[in-house]
């Protein structure tokens, strides 16, 4: 089987790529997230071995540069209200910080886990590998996340 | 987290509102990925009399027209992937003057094309046969004999006449000597 045409992989990937970026950076930063992967997934998809799984791989693409946008947002200076109560590493310096997905409380790593455990239904076993971790660490990042939201939701 | 509380997640992180409609971003991402060189083939669809056509268009030109019926969008695009390049997106912008002259064409305001054409899917006998055909005037007509003869192949009247005639291109102005297609 030869590589799709990229439209097809995006018709088929992008609307769930966008929404784990959303979860996992929040609604400010996930469109340059997003487009930022999908040009390094351009960049890189005619050198793709064909039989790739290609949904995996994008969302290894898309951790990494969330991963980016949290250091490029540390980076950025926090405006003086905020001081007292920094943004929980990488997430939207704004008091609706927390509105946009039920996850958002978490911190970054636990969002992807738990993003790619219950809305993409993926086995520990990949989830560890698009985190770029350990199986045993990718099953603890969701369910101490897991965890939080239940203790949030009572 | 018991079932009930993983159900209700999972629901609410499967309807994550992005706020963001394909449009919208495909449309910045086919600009930037042409900034970037990323963008070997650009395509559009342009209601014609016909149905919908497909048009496609690389660095070059325009590298395929195609008319489309249900199911058929997967399968021109496939070929474009394996025989061009898999670097493909929708990006009608980038084919602005392709899908104009082409609507002006069906609504009979236009006659004559003038965008550049890429003949690289073509092989090289089926590109003079074009080049040939794409030389006969609006509104008039000619023959595969004649085609064959004005491109030095004078015996090769069945060949030019299967190039005019097959499942993607239709040339109307190519006849055989009766004055019919095959």
């Amino acid at each position: 089987m030869a590589l799709p045409p990229f439209q097809t992989f995006l018709d088929r990937h992008a609307a769930e790529l966008l929404r784990f970026l959303t979860a996992v950076v929040g609604p400010d930063d996930a469109e340059d997230c997003f487009q930022e992967t999908c040009l390094a997934a351009l960049r890189a998809y005619p050198d793709l071995p064909s039989e790739s799984n290609l949904r995996a791989w994008a969302f290894t693409i898309a951790r990494r540069k969330a991963i980016d946008a949290g250091r490029a947002r540390a980076r950025r200076p926090v405006p003086v209200a905020d001081a007292n109560h920094p943004p929980i590493d990488g997430a939207p310096a704004s008091d609706h910080s927390s509105a946009w997905t039920p996850i958002a409380a978490l911190p970054p790593k636990q969002r992807a886990a738990v993003f790619l455990r219950v809305a993409v239904e993926l086995p520990h076993r990949e989830v560890a590998r698009i985190l770029d971790c350990s199986e045993e660490a990718a099953r603890r990042s969701a369910h101490e996340g897991l965890r939080r939201l239940r203790k949030e939701m009572t | 987290m018991n079932d009930q509380e993983h159900t209700v997640l999972a629901t609410q992180l499967k309807e994550l509102d992005t706020g963001l409609a394909s449009s919208a971003w495909g449309r910045r991402l086919a600009e930037r990925a042409a900034e970037e060189g990323l963008l070997d083939v650009a395509y559009a669809t342009v209601p014609s009399p016909l149905g919908e056509l497909l048009v496609a268009r690389g660095e070059q030109g325009l590298v395929r027209l195609a008319y489309l019926e249900d199911g058929d969008r997967d399968t021109v695009l496939t070929d474009l992937a394996a025989r061009l390049s898999p670097r493909i997106l929708e990006a009608p912008a980038r084919l602005d003057e392709e899908r104009r002259q082409l609507t002006d064409y069906f609504e009979r305001r236009r006659r004559e094309f003038d965008v550049p054409v890429d003949l690289a899917l073509a092989g090289a006998f089926a590109a003079r046969v074009l080049a040939r055909t794409a030389a006969i005037p609006f509104g008039h007509v000619s023959t595969y004999r004649e085609v064959a003869a004005d491109i030095g192949h004078a015996r090769a009247a069945r060949a030019v006449a299967e190039e005019c005639f097959d499942s993607d291109k239709v040339l109307r102005r190519v006849l055989g000597q009766l004055g019919v297609s095959p």
